[in-house]
């Protein structure tokens, strides 16, 4: 037989071997019968060798070279299956290691705290309103009575002022009632036109209990302009309030009586669980009070040193403590005071 | 306040196909907020009249039960037994046949005391009417035995509007049904009937012999106006069923026919009224005077008051004998034998009564002067209680004219606007008859001046509207105030919302507060802090507790509690009540609170009459486990924030002027630059045991005001090393009380600008290093920017470093 034919017929040997290597899920020492058999001392490829020197020396080189070829492939083939073998082992190995992964063994694990809930939605509404080109002011908690009454507009005997609501301090200054008198400030440092917001703490004589609190947090809203009139602050009240609750809100005004605003409104929404069907959240009106609103008196405006013929504005607001009680869900307002941890653990 | 739909009837029969909710709804929007609508006499055509026809004592209940038999329609008259004293031959009440609910029960034939009762005599409360219990609902006596009480009375049924009161304390005209029904007028569309009285009333012949007479000066000026009528040959007896059933559908109980027709006016005008007797009257003379000096008043309600030098009082020749718009006294009160009567109509200055009433219980009456009343509405509410006193007393005479004292009517206010300012303000389309419409409506008028025939329907016109007496007592005066009449009967919710034109630009950056939300986000997310709100309010019961003087506080006048008035001029004391109180429930934790203290003895920049506050940012760190490393928890927070600020020239000093809940040795100062920013420290022990604190208890206090004062240093890049550096361990033996900073300062000034950075990796006592010594081991790395190293340079500067150190006392570790 020629030996061209004889390489062939090795060479499909060898395939047909490792083919069954494969197939059969070789194990280390099979494969080294093969390779035994193929490239051993006695093996096919040696014996192919020794026909060699029998060959015309014509004939040798090319013979040579394709000798040369299938013991390269031998070897390949060899080399792989081998590798192969390894890999699967080791990947056996590595699937048979184990870790819970329920478990939090972390020795460096520090958990992140928590804002307090009402600054994390105060935060939430500044940047709304920083994003629609308000201002963030703030004032004192301890106010005169110009800032918190006189400014606004207050009669000198208007309830508001009873010892009841206000506290008032020894040396004849109060604990400011509402944010309001950030209004007033605002007013003598800018100039028309304007947007201001300021949130901040105030504080009303007030029984504590789950729902009233004596210390709790307000964000006051003003813009001032030429020519501001209801129709935009109905407007500007639904685009936060959609911003704020992150959907439409519909919206409807009350009359309300606020000594500094004139028109003064009672600003309820469309409740927000029942849709308007009427539930218990919105002792089945279908409406949600939210925030007293109304247009700048001129009294106010005036206080401010802002001429009300030239100049009109809106001022609105919003009672921080009840919308974050709304948007958790929280039954008591004397949890926002009292650095209970396991009630702040739950905003981490 | 309670309005009653029948009552406001009389005044405005308006009709609607509205439901009562909706009515409730259309007055919410327009004038004043309902919060809640009820209908009253539901289920009332159930029980019908029944007739007592015989009435026996049951036997051995001492006539407290009786059985009845009652006549009720049915063929066969039915036996009840009663309780009722009135339950007597011959009167017809209320009957419920078995099977009928009452109060929520069915009721059904019992057996009582061996008696079957067949069913129920009623009393007011059993019907839902009213509260009374003593006595069963008597009925006419010529009603025909089961009619349905409906039928009886119609007016039973009603529909009652509770308002808000809140919502009109700026509206004295809403506080009477009037009023109220000027509104459902306006709404409805439905003109409004005119209060009429009969004028004759005022100018009857004879001597009242009460004379009238206000003192001047203070009284003067409390006393607006003071109207009195004496009416004679009057018989006090029940009101009739009209009235009372008014009187309960607005939660007034009707007491006598008398009485009754002042809470009448009261209700029906706004306008309190009082009944004197007048022959209790001394000295035939009515004063309106402030009080004398110690004098007393016994009212009546019975209590007797010591009355305040502001008070104002009405007087007889005697003694005071009401406590002026407030309430009567006892000893002039109307009693049944009361024969003749002096009727008060007056006006009073409301912050007067308003003081008053403050100090000595709050009525219907000071309710409705503290909103400062109409003074012209006095004498209509006399006259038309004269009216029904004659109605109701078919004997009773008036005798001698009104006396009225004291009233000088005020200029009408008078408001100018052009005719499109409404229209203008709300934002919205609206016709000038429209707005004329409305305003005529609520009582204003509108006067408008000529203007050119070419100008009508095209340029504005001025309009002169005068403010009804009604309005004008402080509510409306000037045109904005015209805007929300309008508005609100307009309806607001017919306003389209439109953007306002706006400059596009962008608002100045709150520095102050991108600081403070940095801070706090920098203690929450990357120190695992929660942030915590306390009241900035304390005792002086804490502030001892902590060795602070309560005198050094700012201190309310009108605290809720004594453990919360003042103001703290500390927050972290606070937090370690708080940490005590959370130790019971978490076993390790850190908090913090960015908040105000208020410090009385400095003021605001430019406001010397407010304090200064001061923002701190305080935190408390509670770890089951003493340890050295606690500390350096708190530190690291301190110190990582510092630098997180980049504020510049930090530097940490032994803890100066200490507070005396820091422990004196464990604890440091924070310095930006030469200004203290705050101090950290561990609780002293004695404050943690007087606070029964466990554990290892630490404080944090930053004083926010220097920190935003605070230089910052801006990050700026520097080329990334180019060459290798060379890293050199060294350790040395120091005293135990060696800081590590002073050694690493010698090392710092040794390396020069080669050292590029040096670190502790270990502090180590014991075995080999001596006693009260310990072993400090650096790192340092040596680099120069332009060359590799040589071997000869790194000899050279190891070495400086290590003579430098021996030569500060710092020996290397053998």
């Amino acid at each position: 037989m020629a030996l061209s034919k004889r390489i062939e017929n090795v060479r499909n040997a060898f395939r047909e071997a490792l083919g069954g290597l494969h197939r059969d899920g070789a194990a280390d020492d099979s494969v080294e019968e093969v390779r035994r058999r193929f490239l051993g001392r006695k093996g096919e490829v040696q014996s192919l060798m020794a026909g060699l020197k029998e060959l015309d020396p014509g004939d040798r080189a090319a013979a040579g070279k394709a000798l040369n070829l299938l013991k390269q492939e031998i070897e390949t083939g060899i080399r792989e299956t081998r590798e192969g073998l390894e890999c699967s082992r080791l990947e056996e190995a590595l699937r048979s290691e184990w870790v819970d992964i329920t478990l939090d063994l972390d020795p460096e694990s520090e958990r992140a705290g928590s804002l307090h809930p009402v600054s994390r939605v105060q935060y939430e509404i500044e940047d709304i309103f920083t994003s629609l080109g308000f201002e963030v002011l703030d004032g004192p908690h301890v106010e005169t009575e110009y800032y918190n009454f006189e400014a606004l507009n207050t009669p000198e005997d208007h309830p508001a002022k009873d010892m009841q609501d206000t506290f008032y301090l020894q040396d004849g200054n109060l604990l400011r009632t509402h944010t309001s008198c950030i209004q007033i400030r605002g007013m003598e440092r800018l100039r028309p036109p304007f947007k201001i917001i300021g949130p901040g703490k105030v504080f009303r004589c007030e029984r504590v209990d789950a729902s009233h609190e004596a210390t709790f947090h307000q964000l006051e809203g003003m813009m001032v302009d030429h020519d501001i009139k209801v129709a935009n602050l109905i407007y500007f009240m639904k685009l936060l309030l959609s911003k704020i609750f992150r959907r439409e809100v519909e919206v409807r005004l009350r009359p309300g009586y606020f000594p500094f605003v004139e028109p003064g409104f009672e600003l309820d929404i469309r409740c927000l669980i029942c849709g308007g069907a009427g539930c218990g959240v919105c002792k089945r009106v279908g409406w949600l009070e939210l925030l007293p609103c109304g247009m700048v008196h001129p009294n106010v405006l005036r206080h401010g040193k802002i001429d009300p013929g030239e100049y009109s504005g809106f001022a609105f607001g919003l009672g921080l403590d009840r919308l974050v009680m709304m948007k958790y869900q929280i039954d008591d307002i004397r949890l926002f005071h009292g650095a209970d941890l396991r009630f702040h653990a739950q905003f981490r | 306040m309670y309005i009653s739909l029948n009552w406001i009837r009389r005044h405005c029969p308006f009709e609607t196909d509205d439901s009562p909710a909706r009515i409730g709804e259309r007055f919410s929007l327009a004038t004043a907020e309902v919060e809640g609508v009820t209908s009253r006499g539901e289920g009332l055509e159930q029980f019908v009249a029944g007739r007592v026809l015989e009435s026996e004592e049951v036997n051995g209940t001492g006539g407290r039960l009786r059985k009845c038999l009652v006549d009720h329609g049915a063929a066969k008259p039915s036996t009840v037994v009663c309780g009722a004293p009135n339950a007597r031959v011959g009167v017809v009440a209320p009957f419920a046949r078995p099977g009928l609910v009452v109060l929520g029960k069915e009721l059904r034939a019992a057996k009582i005391r061996g008696v079957v009762s067949h069913g129920m005599l009623l009393a007011e409360d059993e019907l839902g009417l009213s509260d009374n219990h003593d006595e069963i609902m008597e009925l006419p006596g010529d009603v025909e035995p089961g009619v349905p009480l409906t039928e009886v009375h119609p007016d039973l049924r009603d529909i009652v509007l509770e308002i808000d009161n809140k919502s009109m304390t700026h509206r004295p005209d809403l506080w009477g049904h009037h009023g109220l029904a000027r509104e459902f007028a306006t709404i409805y569309g439905t003109p409004l009937r005119p209060y009429e009285v009969d004028e004759s009333l005022a100018t009857r012949r004879g001597d009242a012999r009460v004379r009238v007479s206000i003192e001047d000066g203070d009284a003067r000026r409390r006393c607006r106006r003071y109207c009195g009528l004496r009416i004679d040959r009057v018989k006090v007896g029940p009101s009739p069923a009209w009235l009372r059933h008014l009187l309960l559908a607005v939660g007034s109980r009707p007491i006598n026919n008398i009485v009754d027709i002042t809470n009448y006016i009261l209700f029906d005008l706004g306008q309190p009224l009082h009944a004197f007797d007048r022959e209790r009257i001394e000295g035939e003379q009515i004063i309106v005077r402030m009080r004398s000096p110690k004098e007393k008043l016994r009212l009546l309600d019975g209590r007797e008051i010591a009355l305040d030098a502001e008070d104002l009082v009405i007087a007889d020749g005697r003694r005071a004998v009401a406590l002026a718009g407030v309430m009567g006294g006892e000893d002039s009160e109307i009693s049944p034998e009361t024969t003749s009567i002096f009727l008060e109509s007056a006006n009073f200055d409301p912050g007067s009564v308003r003081r008053s009433s403050m100090r000595h219980g709050r009525t219907e009456s000071s309710a409705r002067f503290e909103k400062s009343l109409d003074a012209t509405q006095a004498r209509l509410g006399i006259l038309r209680a004269a009216e029904l006193v004659l109605e109701l007393c078919p004997g009773a005479r008036v005798v001698g004219p009104l006396q009225d004292v004291g009233f000088e009517p005020p200029d009408p206010i008078v408001i100018e606007l052009s005719s499109d300012f409404i229209p203008g303000r709300l934002g919205t389309e609206l016709s000038e008859e429209r707005t004329r419409e409305i305003l005529d409506g609520l009582g204003f008028e509108v006067d408008e001046t000529q203007r050119a025939a070419a100008d009508i329907g095209i340029a504005p016109s001025t309009w002169r509207v005068t403010v009804p007496s009604w309005r004008a007592t402080r509510d409306v005066s000037i045109r904005e105030d015209l805007v929300e009449e309008v508005g609100r009967i307009h309806g607001y919710g017919e306003i389209e919302p439109f953007a306002p034109k706006w400059p596009v630009v962008a608002p100045p950056i709150n520095e102050r507060r991108v600081l403070e939300r940095g801070i706090k986000q920098f203690l929450t997310l990357r120190c695992g802090l929660d942030e915590v709100f306390t009241y900035p309010m304390v005792g002086a019961e804490h502030c001892a507790l902590f060795g602070l003087d309560p005198s050094e506080h700012l201190v309310l006048v009108n605290a809720m509690s004594e453990d919360l008035d003042r103001l703290r001029r500390e927050i972290v004391p606070i937090h370690l009540e708080k940490a005590r109180d959370n130790q019971r429930f978490v076993e390790r934790f850190g908090f913090f609170e960015m908040g105000r203290v208020y410090l009385k003895e400095a003021s605001r920049l430019r406001e010397p009459e407010l304090p200064r506050e001061q923002t701190r940012v305080c935190g408390v760190l509670s770890v089951p486990e003493k340890d050295e490393r606690n500390f350096y928890r708190v530190r690291r927070i301190v110190l990582s924030l510092a630098r997180f600020l980049q504020l510049d020239g930090v530097s940490i000093a032994p803890l100066e002027a200490a507070p005396s809940w820091a422990h004196p040795g464990v604890g440091a100062t924070l310095r930006v630059g030469d200004a203290v920013a705050g101090s950290f420290y561990r609780v002293h022990p004695v404050t943690a045991g007087r606070l029964e604190l466990r554990g290892d208890v630490l404080a944090f206090d930053l004083d926010l005001e220097t920190i935003a004062a605070a230089p910052r240093s801006e990050t700026r890049y520097r080329p990334l090393p180019r060459y290798p550096g060379v890293p050199f361990d060294v350790a040395v033996v120091a005293d135990e009380r060696t800081a590590v900073g002073a050694i690493r300062e010698v090392i710092v000034e040794a390396g020069k600008e080669l050292l590029r950075d040096v670190s502790v990796f270990d502090v180590y006592r014991g075995a080999g290093v001596g006693e009260g010594k310990k072993s400090v081991a650096f790192q340092l790395l040596f680099r120069a920017d332009d060359h590799t190293l040589g071997a000869d340079e790194v000899d050279r500067i190891q070495n400086a470093v290590v003579e430098a150190l021996e030569r500060a006392g710092y020996p290397l570790r053998s």
